[in-house]
């Protein structure tokens, strides 16, 4: 493994799509940068860039993310730690897990890129997770962390990605880093609400389907970053998650599953088949419009409203499942008790060396006594 | 019911990360392999039309995520399984070590009516790799302690007993049907109707 210092590379804008920029892009792009020449230390308020990453196109290019996505994290880029080399980091109990994902995720690289550059990234980003993790013991790695760290790895460089992965892990990322995935579960179920609130068909397809939540799991713990095969509509979620308060992605969950209603209902209700549909996302996603609607969702339900009707239907869900429990005991009962092959088995299983052993002991003694009895009987009758 | 005849063999393929689970799968249904998997996060299915004692039969092979923090999350695919393949590989010791608790949490989460004699296939993957780790008799002698599970030893790269491999699952998987049918399971009737109205032409991988 080589030394940091040596695969410190000047990192050349990475490009994916090259595709040319639309009419509205153009606009938008136009704007921030007047926005950026108009402040003198090169920020804009706060305010203005939530909106601006929120709204038509996000922050429209990486080498606007790349000033901007900082401060829309809240780090500051002027106090940066010194990186330290792999070879600190080896001893870390996570170490050889996060290696094993980075090696696997060339596909979150740009095609053709130079072999030697892609290495020498690959090994930035384990850097950049270890750091992470060995400065606060108490967040574990996950799988998919590596697809969240690699975005900010490519668009703003190791340093600037180390500020963002850290502010990030104690946030939005903290409950998906705890020692279980069981909260992060339970937050899942949040879509649940939201679409029997939009659309109860759905939500009861959806139930009856008992598809669960784990097709949503990779969209949650990277930000869509593992999911989507477009580089482009990945940076655009990252603007809009940037600018959003945590559990944003529950609500572009539930926008999508709304978006795709139509679809859905039209499948087999069973879980495999709801599954399937569900994990793959389409490429031709209207993600503008989505976001749109998830920003609606966002403001129409509260947590707490929310968060209650999570309960109800986790308690539901477990006396369903009680009902159902007992339902198969009372069904397996009922058919045993009438089958005559079950009665024959247990005859059979009666039937044993030691039971006949036993039964012939006992017809023994039974016969012994009574002619003791009779003979006594016969006796005193006698005399 | 007694006379059920299910024509769909849900298999759930369980290991440590980067084992192969993926590459294993994709190599029997797709005959494909390549370098680029991704770490698969939550699951993911293929399906495949196999034969099996005469008869046709679609296997759903559930693919999982191999980090220990992930295990949790799979009750809701394990149960209802007919056959479970555990992986692990030759060059990575801790990989078979961990073995036993892949089979163990199996059984807990999956709750099989006869743990004892549930299917259960290994296969030791990578013997392509020069690096080998553990050794043939090691695997063998931990399969029969645990009521002579069948082994194999794949390479997913190379292709190599894959075919085989998943031959025997598929035929342990019907056995365990077969069985399940005898002691007359609770009939679960809307499933059952989906599951036969599938189109039955697919070997993909559509997740």
């Amino acid at each position: 493994m080589s030394d940091v210092d040596e695969i410190k590379i000047d990192l050349p804008p990475l490009s994916f799509e090259k595709c040319p920029e639309s009419d509205g892009e153009r606009n938008k792009r136009i704007e921030i940068e007047k926005l950026i020449a108009d402040n003198p230390d090169g920020s804009i308020p706060l305010k203005a860039l939530q909106e601006l990453a929120l709204g038509n196109f996000g922050l429209v290019n990486d080498d606007l993310r790349r000033v901007l996505w900082p401060q829309l994290a809240g780090v500051d880029v002027t106090n940066l730690e010194r990186v330290p080399t792999l070879d600190e980091l080896q001893s870390h109990p996570e170490f050889h897990q996060v290696l094993l994902d980075v090696n696997r995720s060339l596909k979150r690289f740009p095609p053709g890129i130079p072999y030697e550059q892609r290495i020498a990234l690959q090994d930035q980003l384990t850097v950049l997770i270890l750091r992470v993790i060995k400065k606060y013991p108490n967040l574990r790695y996950y799988q998919g962390y590596h697809d969240v760290a690699v975005t900010f790895l490519l668009v703003a460089g190791e340093e600037v990605a180390f500020a963002i992965m850290e502010q990030l892990s104690t946030t939005h990322f903290s409950e998906c880093m705890q020692e279980t995935m069981e909260a992060t579960q339970r937050r899942l179920m949040f879509i649940w609400p939201i679409v029997l609130f939009e659309q109860p068909e759905l939500f009861h397809f959806l139930q009856r389907s008992s598809v669960g939540t784990l097709f949503a799991l990779p969209w949650y713990l990277t930000w869509f970053g593992h999911s989507l095969n477009s580089y482009k509509a990945v940076v655009r979620l990252y603007d809009y998650f940037l600018a959003s308060p945590m559990y944003t992605p529950i609500f572009v969950t539930a926008a999508i599953l709304l978006h795709r209603a139509n679809v859905i209902l039209q499948e087999d209700c069973d879980m495999a088949s709801v599954h399937c549909l569900l994990s793959k996302l389409p490429d031709d996603l209207p993600f503008e419009d989505i976001l749109v609607n998830s920003s609606k969702l966002y403001d129409k339900y509260s947590l707490t409203v929310i968060e209650k009707k999570v309960e109800e239907l986790i308690q539901n869900e477990k006396e369903q499942r009680k009902l159902e429990e007992e339902r198969r005991i009372k069904y397996r009962r009922s058919v045993s008790s009438k089958s005559n092959y079950n009665v024959s088995k247990w005859f059979l299983s009666v039937l044993t060396p030691k039971s006949v052993m036993m039964t012939t002991a006992v017809s023994i003694v039974v016969g012994i006594c009574a002619y003791y009895y009779k003979n006594q009987y016969l006796a005193a009758g006698i005399s | 019911m007694a006379t059920r005849k299910k024509s769909l063999l849900k298999v759930i393929i369980l290991g440590d990360s980067s084992v192969g689970k993926t590459s294993l799968m994709n190599q029997y249904v797709n005959k494909r392999f390549s370098n680029q998997y991704k770490a698969t996060i939550g699951a993911d299915f293929c399906t495949k039309e196999v034969v099996v004692n005469d008869r046709v039969v679609t296997m759903q092979i559930w693919d999982t995520a191999g980090q220990e923090r992930f295990q949790s999350l799979g009750v809701a695919f394990y149960r209802g399984a007919d056959c479970c393949v555990l992986v692990y590989d030759v060059t990575a010791p801790n990989s078979f070590k961990n073995l036993d608790s892949w089979r163990d949490e199996f059984l807990i989460q999956a709750s099989p009516r006869d743990p004892e004699h549930f299917p259960f296939v290994v296969l030791g993957n990578k013997v392509d790799l020069d690096n080998r780790q553990v050794s043939t008799r090691r695997a063998q002698q931990w399969c029969q302690s645990k009521n002579d599970i069948p082994y194999y030893e794949t390479s997913a790269k190379e292709g190599i007993n894959v075919e085989m491999a998943f031959q025997t699952i598929a035929k342990n998987a019907l056995e365990q049907e077969a069985e399940a049918e005898l002691i007359n399971d609770f009939p679960d009737q809307l499933r059952l109707n989906s599951e036969n109205n599938r189109p039955s032409n697919a070997d993909n991988c559509q997740c």
